[in-house]
């Protein structure tokens, strides 16, 4: 009772509060349901639509991840679209000299025997990002003039 | 990411029972909380006709419309009993606000269940209202030694289950016994009625 004189009004009606209602108690499911049933408080219909929420919210979730993967393709095929996407072995073939200008070195060797396995997507890929590195190698040479 | 899109991945990661068991509990949490306001007047504040299941309908509506962020690591059943007492809590305060509002410009009146941005308790009575009414009690309940004595040591400062228990002298059960009466008595229409006769 240290504080009993410095207890405001408004301090001592929350204890009440406290007190009689146990509003700071957090009850046990069996308390709350025979609680909640004492007081006529029927929470089955809250539950069932609580529970129809929780199957939709599954179905949105998924819904929004599908979405997000969908427009991630869309983004890499606008990129691709804008580039006129060659054979495969013209491809492999532009890559090879691409590769052997940007960085002929024994780095490129090693990329270069990687990428003789790679599959189609992986290929368009490196295209993509050959075509970035050049443009940022161009970039570089005009700012050196 | 969003609040929705965070709120509702998590909700859809719960368990049913999960669910069904905050629920349950936040109903009882929310009944409780209404009842200790309603002694001291707020009932007058809640939309006509809505119960603590109500309350809870419209929380958990606004947390799967993202409209409270559920924090990570933070449970759901905790973030449901939470935000249901803010909720109440900012019911009553807009209410409250609009009351006065109101009665100084004759505005319209209107209920705005949006829910609360925090935890914020609200003390709906001011210091002196609070003084009041824990007198008007206390003078009520004369005559009933343990319910009176409780009154009387909250009065004289004791906020504490143990402090009330020591400073009255009572037993645990006898203690348990007088909140369960004193709880009805503020429940009742008398008490109402001593209540609305001296706010009149």
């Amino acid at each position: 009772m240290s504080d009993q004189d410095s207890s405001t009004s408004q301090q001592k009606i929350e204890a009440l509060n406290s007190e009689v209602f146990d509003i700071n108690h957090i009850p046990t499911v069996k308390e709350a349901v025979e609680e909640n049933k004492a007081k006529g408080l029927d929470t089955s219909n809250l539950k069932q639509w609580a529970l129809e929420q929780h199957t939709q919210a599954a179905a949105k979730v998924k819904l929004e991840k599908i979405k997000q993967q969908r427009l991630a393709q869309e983004t890499q095929i606008k990129g691709m679209v804008s580039q006129p996407v060659p054979s495969i072995e013209d491809l492999k073939s532009w890559l090879l000299d691409k590769l052997h200008s940007l960085a002929p070195n024994e780095r490129a060797q090693v990329y270069c025997r990687d990428f003789e396995t790679a599959t189609e997507e992986d290929l368009i890929q490196m295209r993509e990002d050959i075509l970035a590195l050049e443009k940022l190698s161009d970039q570089d040479s005009q700012n050196e003039f | 990411m969003n609040h929705k899109v965070n709120n509702l991945e998590k909700f859809s990661l719960l368990e049913e029972t999960e669910i069904v068991d905050a629920i349950e509990k936040a109903v009882c949490i929310a009944s409780r909380t209404i009842e200790a306001r309603f002694w001291s007047g707020n009932h007058a504040y809640l939309p006509d006709g809505s119960d603590a299941r109500d309350i809870v309908h419209q929380v958990l509506q606004g947390i799967l419309e993202g409209r409270n962020n559920w924090v990570e690591g933070v449970n759901f059943e905790t973030f449901l009993i939470q935000t249901v007492k803010g909720y109440i809590s900012n019911i009553l305060q807009k209410k409250e606000h609009q009351i006065t509002s109101h009665l100084e410009d004759s505005g319209e009146e209107g209920v705005d269940c949006t829910p609360p941005s925090d935890d914020t308790p609200v003390k709906a009575l001011n210091e002196q209202e609070s003084e009041e009414i824990l007198l008007k009690i206390a003078y009520a309940l004369e005559g009933k030694i343990e319910e009176e004595s409780i009154i009387n040591a909250i009065i004289e400062g004791c906020l504490k289950r143990k402090e009330i228990i020591s400073h009255t002298g009572l037993s645990s059960k006898q203690y348990d016994n007088a909140l369960k009466r004193l709880k009805r008595f503020l429940l009742s229409e008398k008490w109402q009625k001593i209540l609305n006769f001296h706010h009149c």
